[in-house]
C-alpha cells in the first residue's frame, strides 16, 4: 500500500438539504486506512443523509464526495464498499432466507452474467458465521429479530469483503449485547483485515472504546478527532454535543424524534 | 375421458399443450419479479396495451402478435419511465398505458367494421386454435425469457430485495429495471393466445401468490410457482375440454382454485408449526 494512497472516503465540503433548509450543511472529513470512525449525532442530525450521500444514493448540494479517490458518481469498484442500512422496517413478508439474502451482498462483486461459485459460496458462509448467524441460515428473514435482522445485513455487507463498510445503526430493536457482539465483531476485522468503518449511532458513551476517531454532527461537523480529544481538549464541543444529545433525548421522552 | 385422450393425438391439442406448458413456466418466472416489487398489475397494462397492437395488426392486415409485441414493447417503455420519474405515481403510470391502449384498441376495431371471432381469441384466448406460425414465437419467446431470467436470476433476486442496496452494489438498477418490464411484454405476447389480454395479468400472479402461501425461500417461491402454473394450465385445459368451457377462463380459475389451496394448506402448516 502506497504511502500516497488517497483517502478511504472524502466529504469534501458537502450540503444536502431537502427544500430551503439544509440537512448538512459545509461537512468535510476524511477517513483513512484502519480506521474505525463513529459517526454520532442526534436524530435528525443528517448522519443518515450522509452515508447516504457517501455510498452515492444521494448527491450533494455542494461539494463532493470521493471514495478511494474517485467521485461517487463515478466510482466504479463498487465490490469495495459495504452499506448497511438503517432498516427501520424489515421485509416481513418477503420470501427469502437469511443466506439468501446474504448472497445478494456478493452481486457487486461477481459481475453481471456470472454464476455463483464456490468462492462466493465460501463467502457467504464465512460472513454468516462471522455474524454468529450460521445457525438461522435457512430461516425466513421475516421471522427474525431486530437485532438478528440487523446482523444478517452486516453479513449481507460483509460477504462481499469490501474494505470500507459504512453501518448505520437502527435507533430501536437492537439489544445491548448483540449490538456489543457486532460491534467486537467488526473491531477485530478492523485490526486483523484492515476494514475501514464508519459506524453511526447516536449512542456515544458506551461506544467510545471502539473508536479511533469520532465524528460528531449535528447538521454541521462539531468534531472531528480521537476520542482522547474529544474528552480533554475540546470542552466547547463537548458541551454542544450534549445538549444537543440532551434535548434528543427529551424529545423522545415526549414521543417525537 | 377417453375422448380426451383421442384428442390428445390431434394436432390441435398437442399445439394446445405445449403452448400451454410454455405459459403456465414463464408467466409465473416473471410474475414472481413483478408480484415483489409490488407491480402486480403491469401485465394488466401490458396486455391492454397489447389490445391495441392486436386491433391494429387485424387492421392492417399483418400477423396480430407482431402488433401485439409492438404495443406491449412500447407499453413497457413507458410504465417504466413514468415509474422512475415519479416514483410516487407508478400506479398512474399504469393506468395511463392501460387506458390508452384498450381507447386506441376500441377505436381500431371500430374502425375494420368487423368484429370478427378472431378478435374474440386474442381478448379471452383460444389455446385449442393455436396455429404453427403462433406455436413457434410462443415456443421461442418462452425460451428466450427463461434464458435470460436464469442469466441474472441473482441480479433481479437482489434488486427485487432492495433497490437502494442493489444501487449501493453497482449493478445496473435501471436497465434491470427496463429488462423486467421488457421481458414481462414479451411474456404477455407469448401469452395472449393461450389465456387472452383479459387474463393474462392472472397467469403472471396467482401462480406466484399460491407459491407465497407455502415457499419457505426465494428458490422455493420461484419452484412452486412454476408448478403451480404448469398445474393450472393442464387442469385448466382438461376441465375445460371435459365440461366444454372456455380454455382460457378454465386456465385462471384453476390457478385460483390452487391459490386457495396453498392458503388453506399454508394456514394449517404455520398453526402446526406454532403448536408443536
Amino acid at each position: 500500500m502506497s504511502v500516497n494512497a488517497p483517502p478511504v472516503l472524502e466529504i469534501d465540503h458537502v450540503s444536502f438539504g431537502y427544500g430551503s433548509e439544509l440537512a448538512l450543511d459545509d461537512v468535510s472529513l476524511s477517513v483513512g486506512r484502519g480506521q474505525f470512525v463513529g459517526l454520532i449525532g442526534p436524530n435528525g442530525s443528517g448522519k443518515s443523509t450522509l452515508m447516504r450521500l457517501a455510498v452515492g444514493l444521494l448527491h450533494p448540494r455542494a461539494g463532493e464526495v470521493r471514495l478511494f479517490g474517485a467521485p461517487v458518481g463515478r466510482f466504479r469498484d463498487r465490490h469495495r464498499i459495504g452499506y448497511v442500512p438503517q432498516a427501520t422496517a424489515s421485509r416481513t413478508g418477503f420470501p427469502a432466507t437469511v443466506a439468501e439474502v446474504v448472497s445478494t451482498g456478493r452481486v457487486g462483486r461477481r459481475g453481471l452474467f456470472r454464476r455463483f461459485n464456490q468462492d462466493d459460496h465460501r463467502a457467504v458462509e464465512r460472513a454468516l458465521d462471522s455474524v454468529g448467524m450460521s445457525g438461522l441460515r435457512d430461516r425466513l428473514i421475516g421471522e427474525l429479530s431486530g437485532g438478528q435482522h440487523q446482523r444478517v445485513m452486516a453479513a449481507r455487507a460483509l460477504a462481499g469483503e469490501p474494505e470500507l463498510l459504512l453501518l448505520d445503526e437502527p435507533a430501536a430493536g437492537v439489544d445491548a449485547v448483540a449490538k456489543v457482539e457486532l460491534l467486537d465483531l467488526l473491531q477485530r476485522l478492523v485490526e486483523e483485515r484492515g476494514l475501514v468503518v464508519v459506524y453511526v449511532s447516536h449512542d456515544f458513551e458506551t461506544l467510545r472504546r471502539y473508536f479511533s476517531k469520532v465524528a460528531l454532527l449535528n447538521r454541521r461537523l462539531l468534531f472531528y478527532g480521537t476520542p482522547g480529544d474529544l474528552g480533554e481538549q475540546h470542552d466547547v464541543q463537548r458541551q454542544l454535543v450534549e445538549a444537543a444529545l440532551a434535548a434528543d433525548h427529551h424529545e423522545h421522552g415526549h414521543g417525537g424524534g | 375421458m377417453g375422448q380426451f385422450i383421442d384428442a390428445l393425438g390431434q394436432g390441435y391439442m398437442q399445439r394446445a399443450i405445449l403452448a400451454g406448458l410454455v405459459v403456465g413456466v414463464v408467466c409465473p418466472a416473471i410474475g414472481v419479479y413483478l408480484v415483489l416489487r409490488r407491480l402486480s398489475l403491469i401485465g394488466d397494462g401490458l396486455g391492454h396495451a397489447s389490445f391495441a397492437g392486436v386491433a391494429g395488426a387485424w387492421l392492417l392486415g399483418v400477423y396480430p402478435l407482431l402488433g401485439a409485441a409492438v404495443f406491449a414493447l412500447l407499453g413497457a417503455v413507458v410504465i417504466e419511465r413514468l415509474r422512475s420519474w415519479r416514483r410516487e405515481y407508478g400506479d398512474l403510470a399504469l393506468a395511463i398505458v392501460f387506458y390508452s391502449g384498450i381507447g386506441l384498441g376500441v377505436v381500431l376495431t371500430g374502425l375494420s367494421r368487423r368484429m370478427n371471432a378472431n378478435l374474440f381469441g386474442y381478448l379471452f384466448g383460444s389455446i385449442l386454435t393455436v396455429t404453427r406460425l403462433d406455436l413457434l414465437v410462443i415456443v421461442s419467446t418462452g425460451v428466450a425469457v427463461l434464458a435470460l431470467l436464469t442469466l441474472v436470476r441473482g441480479e433481479l433476486f437482489a434488486l427485487a430485495y432492495d433497490e437502494d442496496l442493489a444501487r449501493v452494489s453497482g449493478l445496473p438498477v435501471s436497465a434491470l429495471n427496463y429488462l423486467v418490464v421488457v421481458l414481462a411484454a414479451a411474456t404477455v405476447v407469448a401469452s395472449l393466445r393461450v389465456v387472452g389480454i383479459l387474463l393474462v395479468a392472472g397467469m403472471l400472479v396467482i401462480p406466484v401468490a399460491a407459491s407465497l402461501q407455502l415457499a419457505r425461500s426465494f428458490r422455493q417461491t420461484l419452484l412452486y410457482a412454476v408448478v403451480f402454473g404448469v398445474a393450472s394450465v393442464l387442469v385448466g385445459l382438461f376441465g375445460s375440454y371435459m365440461l366444454d368451457l372456455a380454455p382460457g377462463g378454465a386456465i385462471v380459475l384453476a390457478a385460483v382454485l390452487s391459490f386457495l389451496a396453498a392458503s388453506l394448506a399454508g394456514r394449517v402448516g404455520r398453526r402446526r408449526t406454532a403448536m408443536s
